[in-house]
């Protein structure tokens, strides 16, 4: 298999789930959008050279990064001059009209970003919590621990709503 | 186990009851349902055309001729130190014919280092002698100066060089190579008569040398 192939395979399989880690910790719909298109370059300048068989973990390490990166210097992201990004923006649109997906964010909104990384992660986009502690460096006890805390704080907040 | 059961399991190992764990459970199944957000194919093709696009142009191309690139790299550095040992080297010595080639290149960039080379010769017949090398290798080096300094019409400073480059290497010479190099100074005296009234003098001064010696000697007799 060609490496254009099998990257595109990579592509379509991960690209969503890093879009809305991104957009879930950010609610920038643009800057998740940019994000993921840098993670996802980053990958394929170095895809003849990684491993292929922790992926999963490995792109979403490469999307954390980048995002504690540009927490760190609150810079805007500059995409190459070439690289035209473009955005779906009826996505946007579905996600905001969605009444269950607008509880569900404010809920998520409501945790810390520790707590909040690690529910997307488990909760949303279904990692084992091997993983999400090789994403988040912290050991697996620890991801346990957080997801333990998160469950708890978001019971309380869905319940607060629906009161 | 599937991710709902492991999730349970994970809960309770923390040790809340199973009925809290079920209802902790609950709550991150419906989490779930913001992952069927999905970006639309548009977006996604257009990203991955743009992008293999650029590493075709941008990042294989130059990777392929790395390579190449290193190999020409290291024939250059090999090549320019081979080069500059090469200048130290004498007939016979391996790298003897790269200072030779290294010349003709050198004449062809600089045409007077042509008397340069003049020289070189004398010092390589001097230092043979020196070294007690084949008295062949001598004779040969000799052939090639007197060749270039038939060539060469100029005459200069370095002329006198090499006069006592070869009067150097005749009296550390053995016999038969102090006859062949005697026959060549003899020769360069004709021909650099030719030439200049100051080498004249200087040619009358060693006849004149030599006749004061055989005169004196035939005193002594």
């Amino acid at each position: 298999m060609s490496n254009e192939r099998e990257f595109s395979q990579f592509y379509e399989k991960y690209s969503d789930k890093i879009f809305r880690y991104l957009y879930f910790q950010t609610k920038n719909f643009h800057l998740a959008e940019d994000l993921t298109s840098e993670v996802f370059t980053k990958a394929w300048e170095v895809w003849g050279n990684i491993r292929h068989d922790y992926l999963q973990a490995w792109v979403f390490k490469v999307a954390h990064n980048l995002l504690v990166d540009w927490y760190r210097k609150k810079k805007e992201m500059k995409m190459p001059e070439h690289f035209e990004a473009s955005y779906d923006d009826n996505l946007l649109e579905k996600i905001q009209r969605d009444e269950e997906a607008n509880l569900l964010t404010r809920a998520l909104e409501v945790l810390p970003e520790k707590l909040k990384r690690v529910a997307i992660l488990r909760f949303i986009e279904g990692l084992s919590a091997k993983e999400v502690a090789v994403i988040l460096e912290v050991s697996e006890v620890n991801v346990r621990v957080l997801q333990h805390r998160a469950l708890v704080k978001l019971k309380e907040e869905m319940k607060d709503g629906q009161e | 186990m599937d991710k709902n059961n492991q999730l349970l399991k994970e809960l309770l190992i923390r040790g809340i009851s199973p009925a809290e764990a079920e209802q902790l459970a609950y709550f991150a199944r419906k989490f779930s349902y913001l992952s069927t957000f999905e970006r639309s194919e548009s977006v996604k093709t257009h990203f991955l055309e743009k992008l293999t696009r650029r590493k075709e142009k941008v990042i294989w191309w130059p990777r392929m001729f790395v390579p190449a690139m290193a190999f020409v790299i290291v024939l250059l550095v090999l090549g320019a130190g081979t080069v500059v040992a090469s200048q130290k080297s004498l007939p016979g010595e391996p790298l003897y014919p790269v200072k030779r080639l290294s010349e003709k290149v050198g004449v062809i960039v600089k045409p007077d280092f042509e008397q340069q080379i003049i020289v070189r010769r004398t010092e390589e017949v001097r230092d043979l002698v020196e070294k007690k090398e084949e008295p062949d290798l001598v004779r040969k080096t000799l052939e090639d100066f007197s060749q270039k300094r038939k060539k060469s019409d100029e005459v200069n400073g370095r002329f006198e060089q090499s006069l006592r480059n070869l009067e150097e290497a005749k009296e550390k010479s053995s016999e038969d190579e102090r006859k062949q190099i005697e026959n060549v100074l003899e020769r360069l005296d004709d021909g650099h008569d030719e030439n200049g009234e100051e080498v004249k003098g200087e040619k009358s001064e060693k006849k004149g040398n030599s006749e004061d010696r055989s005169r004196s000697s035939g005193q002594e007799d």
